[in-house]
């Protein structure tokens, strides 16, 4: 693989941009005139690896003047503080000044073991240390002005790094804080909590000032000293009631810090922001702004991200696989908004513990229940209502949070025109979870989902589909270093579809996918470097592709099944997060996946270099349950590269392999609730990825505004395709029915986002091309004379405008627009004509396109008053969806109508769509 | 699956202006002219027809017929029938004497000497039509249901076509005439007399007359999927209150059935031509056919060669058989005095009916009149009676 040489060539070379200096051999030259110590301080710091350490509220009045030219550090601090009232003394890679007294590295000695006391007193004198306090089992950390303790100070021999964990919380409900930034700035060692608000940091001993910053949290700092390996948990006050904006500070900093690549979070703030459609904030719908998402149309929540189809993201709410994210025939996303917390999108550097998806994976994750009182939100709409109740079970130590949501479109069905009066559609869907923390090393998580659509459009025929998943999460905290999260749950997807108008014919007909899983994955701290991640997954999959069967007395359909399929799919990985050093750090990782097809099973086999038909079967074996009909397996590679040429710019390059057993087979462009899927078998053959991106981050004005370029470049291998008037539904034999097709996309992303200030949001365009081959005679059918032909959802050009104006705490203004060449359809190139009518004969695939797509919306959210102690706080939203009322084109079609041939232009919404929202927390 | 309804709900719902519009895409047409070829082989009693005729571009949709070719039904026992060209691409023969146990194909010659050959193909099953099933609908609409099954269980495939014929009646019958004569002083003078000084009856050839609709969509059902070959699906329905049946209405059904590739040639033509442009119907595909060009077999050609016995059927339904239909067609009639002036001035635009008053002689002093379209049924139909109408 050459591609592998390239990159650790390239990381070598990176390698030497690291400045390992050492200080016996550093030569310093300063020329400072009449400047405070911090300056000085920085001066230094910059040119040689140390850091001081002073109380800078006695050092505020001084002023000092150095100038020196390549001489050691002790010779210019020297020099520096010649005629002034200052001492210091040089620890390793610290520097500790004080004024007036020198310290004596003896009784610097004993500061650390604490056997003195005259250290303590000296201790005060230079740091300001609060007093000696009992060391209790977890501080909680709620003062800013306070230092605190970790660790024992008693210890005969100090360790050099200290290890220090804990939980960052909300103090209101106690509810974790997850992706906080949790670091200090001297040296620069941090790291984001994860999703159940823990964190671990390695620091050198001694004191330091963390910063703890948050998306809707107040930025905070606590002032600590470290002795030894310890824990500390960390209270963060919530910006009450969107007073404030949301301020993505962990994003400021991940954005040019982090590894990550192609990855991005927005919290449930910004989505309920974004004036949508019915005025039902929409979790898939927001991410569908951001660079590089794509959908095929506006009924459509199928998401294709960078260039991949909708069965390649990983959907992901609280660890649970949804396989169909959306109510109401695509209107709706399936994830409660008054439960989910934030969205988490990785479009190219998708950690090692994700995997099974080619494209990427969108982490939905919901909230924890309020640890302290309970507490609710009830919400109104036109179309759907909303109920959330959270609360303590056990004060501090458990919480649940419930929620439900339901429609009752049925009153405007009512309204339509005669034609559709008997039309039905509904849909619900509940959460649950609950949390409870045995103690400071176990806590337990309980989450279920349930949801449900039915519909039937002024026909006999009733179709519905559902999710249900459950899981049950275990964390285990082994030490600071290393902690471990157990996972099990139960995924299921299924829809079916009833029909009993025609007595002799009337069916059911039904679908299902369960997956059974078990994750287990182990973070680890090694040292102040590393990072390592490592763990095993596996999931058993047990699809029914079909059950048809009679309903009715008379019906004469024959009952027939499609053989269940079953599975398993087990990875292990491992990845490492190392900070060579501040400005560049590497996350490499490998994921090893193995796929066994499993029996009971029938299996056709066909004469090889033959396409896969009927005519060319020679043979079918029989395999017994439990055998292993057909292992896949391989590894798939993670590999990020950041370099930080200041601390607001850098520059990150990744490449990734991603591989995938279970195919989702639709022959319509959106994605329909009656798609079905269908594993990797020994005739069809896992789908097979790879991706290089590069991308440039420069952040500017203090990180309030963020600019990214990202670049990308992907190859397919194995998507499926159909052959002309597959079946999909029913089909014993379906892989007569697709072709492997390879696909490749490319494309460039620009993002520019604000998230601080009074007006804020972003601007995202992307250019990219996502294109698809089928020239494998052997394959059956040849698309487009096997040329590369633009898949169905190729727009190559997509901008998104998000802005939202905040004109008093209360009152804020979104303005949303977006554009999007037209997507890809096949359009008729003749006509014909055939039983007494006209009719269209089509060519090249995808040869044309519909009209470009334009959209503006409009929405304004109001707080009720922001009294904190009253019973309930209320807020309204209302807007204008598509406000200019411009009918942009789904579909442009041809059909035959009484003989002719009339072409159409379908859109969604043809007209602007008002909505008004009410929201009620209590 | 009736799935477009799904976007037309989510436009009605919020804009019942509708936000399905005409609309023409601006797209480059290729010049096609592939061969397009539709008939079945009728191996039962009736005459077969096979119609050629050649795509054309989008852009000018006339019908291309294929004429002057060399059409054949050839067996594989060496037989061979000649078709006789007819007009409009048509080419048929009487009766074809095919054996059911032997398999068919066509041989196509074209006049400029291109050959087309279809692939060998059985003669299929079909049982005769067992019946025409009537049912109100819901909406007060009467459905027409096909009725057939195979004891054998063996044909499972099965196509429809209709025609539908029904009788219209003026609702006034025109018992007079307007009477023009002419005098250099006076001009033009009008007055009203009776049509038939004799028999004082009626003109009959404006009373009576049919109309007729032909099926344009491919009707297609199966049963493979059933435990037994029976078939009960819906054929066409007539709208409540419908002028269809305002008296006699009449439904001629042929049935036809194919193999199993065949059927599905048609139903992707269906899916391609008739059930297209909503978010969840399938995207357009490729036809496959079992004809194909001797000289070059990329060369797309469209249709698929079927042998089977056509079984037809015809019913009738009076109006009396359907209670409650609520036809009728607003016609008013006004009285006229039968002065030329007034006639001139009032009348001209309407066809007089009857007498309405006589003078003290018997001579004609007022009549009625009404709107053409009331009067006279040959302004929306024939009035040439089918043959098979009843009396």
């Amino acid at each position: 693989m050459f591609l592998k040489k390239a990159i650790w060539q390239g990381l070598l070379g990176l390698l030497c941009l690291c400045v390992q200096a050492q200080q016996d051999s550093t030569r310093i030259s300063l020329s400072i005139r009449d400047t405070s110590i911090e300056v000085l301080a920085t001066a230094i710091e910059k040119q040689a690896n140390v850091h001081f350490y002073y109380d800078s509220a006695r050092f505020d009045s001084m002023r000092v003047s150095v100038e020196v030219k390549d001489v050691s550090l002790k010779s210019a601090l020297d020099q520096a503080f010649a005629s002034l009232d200052i001492y210091y003394l040089i620890e390793g890679d610290r520097i500790f000044l004080t004024r007036g007294r020198a310290l004596n590295p003896a009784i610097n000695q004993g500061y650390y073991t604490g056997v003195s006391p005259q250290v303590k007193d000296s201790s005060k004198i230079s740091f300001g240390l609060a007093d000696d306090e009992t060391d209790k089992p977890v501080q909680k950390a709620t003062l800013e002005n306070k230092v605190y303790e970790i660790g024992d100070k008693t210890l005969a021999s100090p360790p050099k790094t200290v290890t220090m964990a804990g939980y960052v919380r909300d103090v209101k409900t106690g509810e974790p804080v997850v992706g906080a930034s949790v670091f200090i700035e001297k040296p620069r060692v941090g790291i984001s909590t994860d999703q159940f608000g823990y964190y671990s940091l390695t620091l050198p001993r001694g004191r330091h000032i963390l910063n703890i910053q948050s998306i809707g949290m107040r930025d905070t700092r606590r002032q600590i000293v470290l002795y030894s390996d310890g824990k500390m948990n960390i209270e963060l006050q919530g910006t009450v009631i969107a007073l404030k904006r949301v301020i993505i500070s962990a994003q400021k900093l991940n954005n040019v810090k982090g590894t990550q690549m192609g990855m991005q979070k927005i919290d449930i703030k910004t989505i309920k922001q974004v004036p949508v459609v019915f005025g039902e904030a929409d979790v898939l719908r927001v991410v569908t702004t951001l660079p590089g998402v794509k959908t095929v149309g506006e009924s459509s929540t199928g998401l294709n991200v960078r260039g991949g189809s909708a069965d390649q993201n990983l959907i992901l709410f609280n660890d649970a696989t949804i396989y169909n994210p959306s109510h109401f025939f695509g209107m709706f996303s399936a994830f409660n908004p008054e439960l989910v917390k934030d969205v988490e999108l990785y479009k190219s550097s998708i950690p090692t513990r994700y995997g099974g998806r080619l494209s990427s994976v969108l982490n939905v994750s919901s909230r924890e229940g309020n640890k302290k009182n309970i507490t609710g939100v009830a919400g109104i709409g036109l179309i759907t209502s909303r109920l959330e109740l959270e609360g303590p079970l056990i004060k501090d130590k458990s919480s649940f949070i419930i929620g439900g949501r339901t429609t009752y479109a049925n009153w405007l069905m009512n309204l339509l025109p005669d034609q559709y009066k008997d039309s039905r559609a509904s849909f619900y869907d509940i959460n649950l979870n609950i949390a409870h923390e045995f103690n400071r090393k176990n806590s337990l998580y309980l989450t279920g989902y349930l949801s449900k659509d039915k519909f039937n459009l002024n026909s006999d025929t009733l179709y519905g589909y559902g999710n249900a998943n459950i899981s049950l999460k275990w964390k285990h905290i082994f030490s600071n270093k290393l902690n471990s999260l157990l996972s099990v749950g139960y995924d299921r997807y299924q829809y079916n579809i009833t029909s009993d108008k025609l007595p002799l014919n009337g069916y059911k007909l039904g679908f299902n996918v369960n997956q059974a899983y078990l994750k287990f994955h182990v973070n680890h701290y090694i040292g102040t470097r590393h990072v390592l991640e490592y763990g095993l997954n596996s999931i058993f999959y047990k699809l029914n592709p079909g059950q048809y069967n009679p309903v009715g007395d008379k019906s004469l359909v024959v009952a027939d099944t499609v053989a269940a399929e079953q599975a398993l799919e087990s990875a292990a990985y491992l990845s490492d997060h190392y900070n060579i050093c501040n400005s560049l750090s590497v996350d490499a990782g490998v994921r090893f996946s193995v796929f066994n097809y499993l029996g009971p099973q029938s299996v056709n086999s066909y004469a090889p270099g033959l396409p896969k038909t009927l005519d060319n079967i020679t043979g079918t074996t029989h395999y017994q349950a439990g055998k292993f009909i057909k292992t896949y397996g391989g590894p798939e590679y993670r590999i990020s590269l950041r370099y930080a040429f200041t601390d607001s710019f850098s520059v990150k390059a990744g490449y990734n392999t991603q591989r995938q057993y279970i195919h989702m087979m639709s022959n319509t462009a959106a994605m329909a609730p009656t798609d079905i899927w269908k594993l990797s078998d020994p005739n069809i053959a896992p789908q097979w990825g790879q991706q290089f991106s590069l991308g440039i981050y420069k952040n500017f004005k203090a990180n309030t505004i963020e600019v990214s370029v990202e670049g990308y470049y992907k190859t397919m291998k194995n998507y499926l395709d159909y052959k002309s008037g597959a079946v999909l539904v029913m089909n014993h034999h379906i892989e007569t029915d697709v072709i492997p097709t390879q696909a490749k996309a490319y494309g460039v992303e620009f993002l520019l986002k604000k998230l601080t200030g009074k007006l804020n949001g972003w601007i995202s365009y992307t250019w990219s091309r996502v294109l698809q081959k089928a020239d494998d005679p052997t394959t059956g059918e040849i698309i487009n004379k096997g040329m590369y032909y633009p898949a169905n959802y190729d727009k190559p050009h997509d901008i998104t405008v998000i802005s939202n104006y905040r004109i008093t705490h209360r009152w804020s203004l979104s303005l949303n627009a977006t554009y999007s060449t037209g997507r890809p359809i096949t359009l008729p190139v003749g006509i014909f004509y055939y039983a007494n009518s006209a009719r269209t004969l089509y060519a090249d695939r995808n040869a044309y396109r519909i009209p470009d797509y334009f959209r503006m919306d409009f929405g304004v959210y109001i707080d009720g008053n922001h009294k904190v102690h009253q019973k309930t706080h209320n807020s309204w939203s209302f807007g204008v969806y598509n406000l200019t009322g411009r009918k942009n084109p789904y579909s442009v079609y041809y059909v035959a109508e009484n003989g002719i041939v009339k072409g159409y232009k379908l859109s969604i919404f043809g007209s602007a769509i008002p909505y008004i929202n009410y929201n009620i927390r209590f | 699956m009736n799935l477009i309804k799904i976007i037309l709900f989510g436009c009605l719902l919020w804009n019942l202006s509708g936000c399905k519009e005409v609309y023409d895409a601006p797209v480059q047409q290729p010049t096609t002219g592939y061969l397009v070829v539709e008939g079945v082989a009728n191996s039962g009693p009736g005459g077969t027809v096979l119609t050629l005729t050649r795509t054309t571009k989008f852009t000018s949709p006339t019908i291309s017929y294929e004429k002057g070719a060399t059409v054949k039904v050839e067996g594989d026992d060496n037989s061979s029938y000649s078709l006789v060209e007819k007009t409009n691409g048509q080419y048929s023969i009487d009766n074809l004497p095919l054996n059911a146990s032997r398999k068919y194909r066509l041989h196509i010659t074209t006049r400029g000497g291109k050959q087309y050959i279809s692939d060998y193909v059985g003669v299929n099953n079909n049982p005769p039509i067992d019946s025409i099933g009537k049912e109100r609908q819901g909406d007060g609409g009467l459905g027409l249901f096909v009725h057939t099954h195979d004891p054998a269980n063996n044909t499972r495939y099965y196509q429809w076509s209709y025609e539908e014929t029904w009788q219209i009646q003026s609702t006034f019958m025109s018992y007079l005439k307007y009477k023009i004569t002419s005098s250099p002083r006076s001009g033009d003078n009008y007055t009203v007399v009776y049509r038939d000084s004799v028999s004082f009856s009626y003109d009959t050839t404006i009373a009576n007359c049919w109309q007729g609709n032909i099926s344009t969509n491919i009707l297609l059902g199966s049963t493979a999927k059933l435990a037994s070959d029976v078939v009960y699906l819906p054929l066409l329905n007539i709208p409540h209150s419908s002028i269809k049946l305002g008296v006699l209405y009449s439904v001629y059904v042929k049935q036809y059935s194919w193999t199993e590739q065949g059927y599905q040639f048609l139903d992707r033509m269906r899916k391609n031509t008739e059930a297209t442009g909503s978010v969840f119907d399938p995207q357009p595909s490729q036809l496959v056919s079992n004809i194909r060009s001797l000289s070059d077999s990329t060369e797309p050609v469209i249709g698929y060669f079927n042998v089977c016995p056509v079984r037809d059927t015809r019913i009738f339904i009076y109006r009396k058989d359907v209670p409650w239909w609520d036809y009728s067609m607003y016609c008013m009639s006004a009285e006229f005095p039968n002065i030329s002036d007034s006639i001139k001035a009032l009348a001209l635009g309407y066809i007089p009916t009857t007498v309405s008053e006589f003078t003290i002689s018997g001579g004609i002093k007022t009549f009625t009149a009404a709107t053409p379209e009331c009067v006279d049924c040959t302004l929306r139909g024939s009035n040439k009676r089918p043959a098979y109408w009843p009396r």
